[in-house]
């Protein structure tokens, strides 16, 4: 076990260093990603929050309160693209619908270990994780927000279960290019693109059924809106807390299955020329 | 000229072995706008062979025969229906991790190399990828820099390289890690005259010097002689052949052809028969068992107007045909 972890960070030093490679190799346009990245982050958030300024708040959040919401989403958005954006690990179908995954499997690594860590960019990709705690750090002073230990803690479990969510959703989804690979080749870019457009809306006056659609079945609600709710107002209760938990321990199980399953029947099954929709040659 | 060493592979341990392997893929295919008809493609069928260690042996055949999905079963991507594969006596689907340590790959129309990096990246990122210790590191790279002319390449991007370039750059990529077992699919593909030459005669020596077990695939007969000592031929998934060179010619004759470019219609060529012109080129076919290069040209001498003179070995396709017509005479 020590090994294998040993093993993680010698692999995260690595994507670090080439991440960094890239990133100086030619910096006018490395500067010119990073302001269109920075400007599409803030212009995504800009609908809600200027919705929320013009009628002093929505969806029973304040105006201040929709900032917080929103900073949290890109510092968790901005965190999770830090860690897995590079290379289209966390557009996994990308990779397994190009027939990309063939190079992971010739690694003598495990392949959780690759996915683990190929998709690091520390210096190229902490564009959104900046926006976010700039943002978060602003509606915190502007809130008079008392901040405990306690908290910072439960904002970490909030940005590691909106990672897991996002994460899984595109793994559990975007294992259906193993069957149809041309055909899902961009499915987990979709599943994350409404995710980014869905789960920066406060969800307060939803129908019941709906609300509870959007928590479980399609968790947009737990991406922001939930957690903004609990890091504001205290929702420290075990079964909110709890909650959150099994929905994103549930994606990861279902995500973990289907990517197996769906690798099993690229080992048995795939071809690139003889599968109906199948590989670019 | 093809290398004919004849081997005792009794002493030998088995690096591959291959046992009634079947493979085949499921497919719909469209007999009108609403209905689909299923179609089961035989990739490979009840194919069966072992590799010795230090074996130089060509995987050969058309295209579509089956030769990279037998690659790919070899390098534990794909698992086959019936039989079983092993390599260095381990299921490589299995045991990908450690048949990985000692295996190295590489796909002729692929590429190992980070493109948008120096081709130095790519090797130190292998080094810490296959855990290859420093002083290791450091000799195979300078042995893969000096054999494989690497020097100016080194701080090149990949995107930048020529395709012979690439080919060189992924093949040292893919020996950094010292494999015993090198599983090569189309590596001369698209190369030109010189990149061949260099790639063949570097695959020769680490085979000689370094006892590596190689297997190589090739559509192309001219490159298959010139490489291994044993070829292996595969049609339609089915192993037609497996022997060495000296053996397939006794089998097929030894079948070449000559290309002479001449205005006008395809001159009469003593000791060659007339096959096809294609682009103002015409094709003959000659058995070089019955007659000699230098005859061949003094009757091509007495030829008027011919500006060019190709010479070469059958395309495999004709080799493959003519062993089959050999068996149903035979019959």
């Amino acid at each position: 076990m020590a090994d294998k972890i040993k093993g993680l960070f010698r692999l995260w030093k690595l994507y670090a260093r080439m991440d960094l490679h890239w990133l100086l190799q030619d910096k006018a346009t490395v500067l010119l990603v990073v302001i269109t990245e920075t400007l599409s982050n803030l212009s995504g958030m800009a609908g809600v929050l200027l919705l929320a300024v013009r009628f002093g708040g929505v969806g029973g959040l304040t105006a201040d309160e929709i900032l917080f919401m929103l900073g949290f989403f890109e510092l968790a958005d901005g965190l999770g693209w830090m860690l897995f954006g590079n290379y289209n690990v966390i557009h996994i179908s990308r990779r397994i619908g190009r027939g990309q995954v063939d190079h992971m499997l010739i690694q003598p690594r495990p392949l959780w270990m690759q996915l683990l860590t190929e998709g690091f960019m520390p210096f190229s990709g902490c564009h959104g994780l900046i926006i976010g705690i700039a943002l978060t750090a602003v509606s915190v002073a502007r809130l008079d927000m008392t901040l405990s230990p306690v908290w910072f803690l439960l904002l970490l479990y909030y940005l590691v279960i909106h990672i897991i969510l996002r994460l899984s959703q595109s793994f559990l989804y975007g294992s259906a290019a193993f069957y149809k690979p041309v055909a899902c080749e961009e499915i987990s870019s979709m599943i994350l693109d409404m995710n980014s457009q869905l789960g920066r809306f406060p969800l307060f006056g939803l129908p019941g059924w709906l609300g509870a659609l959007l928590h479980t079945v399609l968790p947009i609600g737990l991406l922001a809106y939930f957690p903004a709710l609990a890091l504001l107002k205290d929702l420290g209760k075990p079964t909110e807390l709890a909650f959150p938990f099994v929905v994103a321990g549930l994606f990861l199980t279902a995500a973990l299955i289907c990517f197996k399953k769906g690798l099993s029947h690229y080992a048995k099954y795939s071809c690139n020329r003889y599968k109906e929709m199948g590989h670019r040659c | 000229m093809q290398n004919t060493v004849v081997t005792d592979t009794k002493k030998w341990d088995t690096v591959v072995n291959i046992e009634g392997v079947t493979k085949y893929f499921d497919q719909n295919r469209p007999v009108s706008l609403f209905k689909r008809e299923k179609h089961r493609i035989y990739a490979l069928k009840d194919v069966s062979f072992t590799l010795q260690k230090g074996e130089f042996a060509a995987y050969a055949g058309p295209n579509g025969a089956g030769k990279s999905t037998t690659f790919k079963l070899l390098s534990g991507m794909l698992c086959p229906q019936e039989g079983t594969v092993r390599i260095f006596g381990m299921d490589p689907h299995k045991s990908r991790i450690p048949v990985m340590r000692r295996t190295g790959i590489l796909f002729g129309n692929r590429s190992e190399l980070w493109w948008d990096h120096p081709v130095r990246a790519s090797f130190e990122w292998k080094k810490e990828v296959w855990d290859i210790k420093d002083t290791d590191y450091r000799r195979v790279c300078e042995e893969l820099t000096e054999l494989l002319s690497l020097g100016d390449l080194w701080n090149s991007y990949a995107r930048e390289l020529s395709l012979g370039q690439r080919m060189r750059a992924n093949l040292a990529l893919m020996l950094l890690h010292e494999p015993e077992l090198v599983l090569l699919d189309e590596p001369t593909l698209g190369l030109d005259v010189l990149a061949k030459r260099q790639m063949i005669e570097f695959l020769k020596k680490i085979n000689r010097d370094k006892q590596v077990t190689i297997l190589v695939t090739s559509h192309d007969m001219d490159d298959l002689t010139e490489m291994a000592n044993r070829i292996l031929l595969i049609n339609e998934g089915q192993l037609a052949f497996d022997g060495d060179y000296e053996q397939l010619i006794r089998m097929t004759g030894d079948n070449r052809v000559i290309k002479l470019t001449a205005k006008g219609d395809a001159p009469i060529l003593s000791g060659a028969s007339f096959v096809d012109t294609v682009d103002g080129k015409h094709l003959y076919r000659y058995d070089a068992s019955k007659i000699s290069v230098p005859e061949l040209f003094g009757n091509i001498s007495k030829l008027p107007m011919v500006e060019d003179v190709e010479l070469g070995h059958e395309a495999i396709e004709q080799v493959i045909a003519r062993l089959y017509e050999d068996w149903r005479k035979a019959e």
